[in-house]
């Protein structure tokens, strides 16, 4: 194997698409991947995405964007927030989007010899960092299942840099917008519980999760 | 606090994203002879005309490259409005109070866009 098939960044050849050939995506025999873990924290990936930017853009896009731009923006009339959907054992839940950092596929949970419990799940390696991962049917008060690759495919992760952490889940549907007026919020909750109300999303009855008191419910279990 | 990070020339910026309203590409600019340092000229955004401000040009004296990560922020501040044309606007990161910025200037509006561009352009 040559240099520049172990690594890009050591040779300073060219990366040509090299997370398709010796980085995750591909066989994987990149040495930097020893260091990096994934082609996320490589700075010759970091790099080529910013050389996408170096282009200069063609007049015909910027008229394009100019008259785009140029009439005045109807604000809608009423107050909306854009949620993430997800699927959660049967159930539709909606997390505002403000909070959830990355859609990740699932990925294994490590258990932690005696700290994980139903709440905390344990150990998990996202986007080359390994997170905490915790369930958020327990977090719900209900009868935590182990996930399993299957019925679990997504992991969310949720929170800022400092205290993110992961929660699996069985699928995401997507964003969608949900109106303030929407929003059947339920008193009998009371304010600290992590879930919001409910409200009718594309038809179906969807599980609102209070974006604030997940993230403080979270950080505060945090080891 | 989040911080938008951006270039001109060789100087590396960050600015908080409290003033900035818009993130938006380059538009084709309205060329004006104002005698204001940096001021590049105008474009209709939004239904009124904003001031465009350069600041490469009013530090090193050649205007910004043109290229895709060439962007217009649109800060908002102090009952004004004004584009500023900014390199390299690719990078969004959080940093906590009394953090220093990795090679960046941190930066507000009011160190960056002169006083007497106000003059010409009312909001």
């Amino acid at each position: 194997m040559s240099e520049h098939e172990r690594s890009p960044r050591l040779s300073g050849d060219p990366p040509n698409r090299c997370w398709f050939r010796i980085g995750v995506w591909g066989s994987g025999a990149c040495e930097d991947l020893e260091d990096f873990v994934h082609c996320f924290n490589c700075p010759v990936y970091k790099s080529a995405g910013k050389d996408l930017f170096s282009r200069a853009p063609s007049s015909e896009y910027t008229s394009r964007m100019s008259d785009a731009l140029r009439e005045p923006f109807e604000l809608p009339g009423v107050s909306q927030g854009s949620f993430l959907v997800f699927l959660l054992e049967g159930e539709r839940f909606a997390l505002s989007a403000e909070c959830v950092r990355a859609v990740t596929p699932f990925s294994s949970i490590h258990s932690v010899p005696f700290r994980s419990d139903t709440l905390f799940l344990g150990l998990s390696p996202v986007r080359g960092k390994l997170r905490l991962c915790y369930s958020l049917s327990a977090a719900l008060g209900r009868e935590c299942v182990l996930p399993l690759r299957g019925d679990f495919r997504r992991m969310l992760l949720i929170g800022r840099p400092e205290t993110s952490f992961v929660f699996p889940v069985s699928e995401v549907e997507g964003l969608v917008s949900i109106p303030e007026e929407g929003i059947r919020f339920d008193a009998s909750l009371g304010e600290d519980n992590v879930v919001l109300g409910s409200a009718s999303v594309e038809g179906q009855d969807t599980c609102i999760l209070n974006q604030t008191h997940i993230e403080d419910y979270f950080s505060n279990k945090q080891l | 606090m989040m911080i938008l990070g951006f270039c001109a020339g060789s100087q590396s910026y960050g600015i908080s994203i409290d003033p900035v309203s818009e993130v938006i590409p380059l538009l084709n600019i309205e060329s004006l002879d104002s005698g204001v340092v940096g001021l590049l000229g105008s474009f209709d955004f939004r239904g009124s005309r904003i001031p465009l401000f350069d600041l490469r040009l009013a530090q090193e004296g050649v205007t910004a490259d043109r290229a895709l990560s060439t962007r217009i922020i649109i800060l908002e501040y102090a009952g004004h409005r004004v584009g500023l044309l900014a390199e390299h606007v690719v990078e969004l990161f959080e940093v906590s109070d009394g953090d220093a910025l990795e090679g960046r200037t941190l930066v507000v509006p009011e160190d960056i866009i002169p006083e007497s561009l106000h003059d010409i352009f009312s909001v």
